[in-house]
């Protein structure tokens, strides 16, 4: 019988890297990978009238990226209108990735890890069980982790979309 | 020779300003200091925020609004009880205004027109104390 002599391989907690954002004092975290890009308000333009829906008032401009997707238009999401909170003027807008969408924040903080996501308590039983994903602790802080798909669902992207390739193709017919 | 009957069950009295309102024992854990109440945005009703305690995240019920109103004085301690969910039972922090006591009582059915989440009522020495189910005053505060 071979004996083999045990290693001490020390397994490597599962992290996942986050983007700590603030929006009127409360800092939240998304999935890094779930963000394509940082930017300003460049490019942002308001939300066109036609757009404007009131179960969506959440959504205030689009993006058009000139330089990197100038076919894709992205509808701004204000961070502080989707959680109830006070508008407070941003400086940053996260792009998401794989939709067409973007959230526009007061700041944001820091790039870190997280290696434990806790599942949000059953005692939370309103909007905030679609909000978060669950909830990273940072040293003795508790920081909510968001889902990107909360901001703009599916359905929600459609609509927009739809209603941007209508008046794209109304302000086509009048040119 | 009678048989004397003891009916009496253990109960945790906690303070809410002048009132004093009791929990079964067997659902309470512990009485916390005064601990760092962390809040995020969310949309459910008397939830005050969370406590990180030993690497636990604990909801704070803040029932205080429920059983005497808006006017409520500060709360100094946290009592730690256990609340039923349906697939689950998580550990909820009471906010409530100073030391708490334990002792053994008889409970009496509710008396008249009482609120659900009044389970039961002890008469200690003229003082009547109204006995709480956490789960059906969380249910109370989400009607609301």
């Amino acid at each position: 019988m071979r004996l083999t002599r045990a290693t001490n391989k020390k397994r490597s907690a599962q992290t996942e890297d986050v983007i700590l954002f603030v929006v009127d004092g409360y800092r939240f975290a998304i999935a890094a990978k779930a963000v394509d890009e940082i930017r300003n308000l460049d490019e942002l333009s308001p939300l066109p009238a036609a757009l404007k829906h009131p179960r969506l008032a959440k959504v205030k401009a689009t993006l058009i990226r000139g330089k990197k997707d100038p076919e894709m238009v992205y509808f701004v999401v204000d961070a502080a209108a989707h959680f109830g909170l006070k508008t407070v003027p941003p400086e940053r807008v996260l792009v998401l990735r794989n939709a067409a969408a973007a959230l526009q924040v007061e700041k944001i903080d820091r790039m870190t890890q997280i290696s434990t996501v806790v599942a949000l308590p059953s005692a939370f039983s309103g909007q905030e069980r679609l909000w978060y994903r669950g909830l990273a602790v940072l040293g003795d802080q508790v920081v909510p982790l968001v889902a990107p798909e909360a901001f703009l669902n599916k359905g929600e992207q459609a609509v927009l979309q739809a209603s941007w390739k209508g008046l794209r193709a109304a302000q086509g017919a009048t040119a | 020779m009678k048989r004397v009957v003891d009916n009496s069950e253990k109960f945790v009295l906690f303070p809410l300003g002048k009132r004093r309102f009791a929990l079964r024992a067997d659902v309470v854990t512990e009485l916390a200091q005064p601990d760092n109440l962390q809040s995020f945005p969310h949309t459910t009703n008397l939830l005050a925020g969370v406590l990180l305690r030993r690497g636990h995240i604990i909801p704070v019920l803040d029932v205080a609004q429920i059983l005497i109103g808006p006017d409520a004085p500060a709360r100094r301690f946290y009592l730690i009880a256990t609340r039923k969910f349906s697939r689950n039972t998580e550990l909820t922090a009471v906010p409530v205004s100073g030391e708490c006591e334990l002792l053994n009582a008889e409970m009496t059915a509710p008396a008249g027109k009482m609120p659900k989440y009044v389970t039961g009522l002890l008469s200690l020495d003229g003082e009547i104390v109204e006995v709480i189910e956490l789960e059906k005053l969380a249910a109370a505060g989400e009607a609301a």
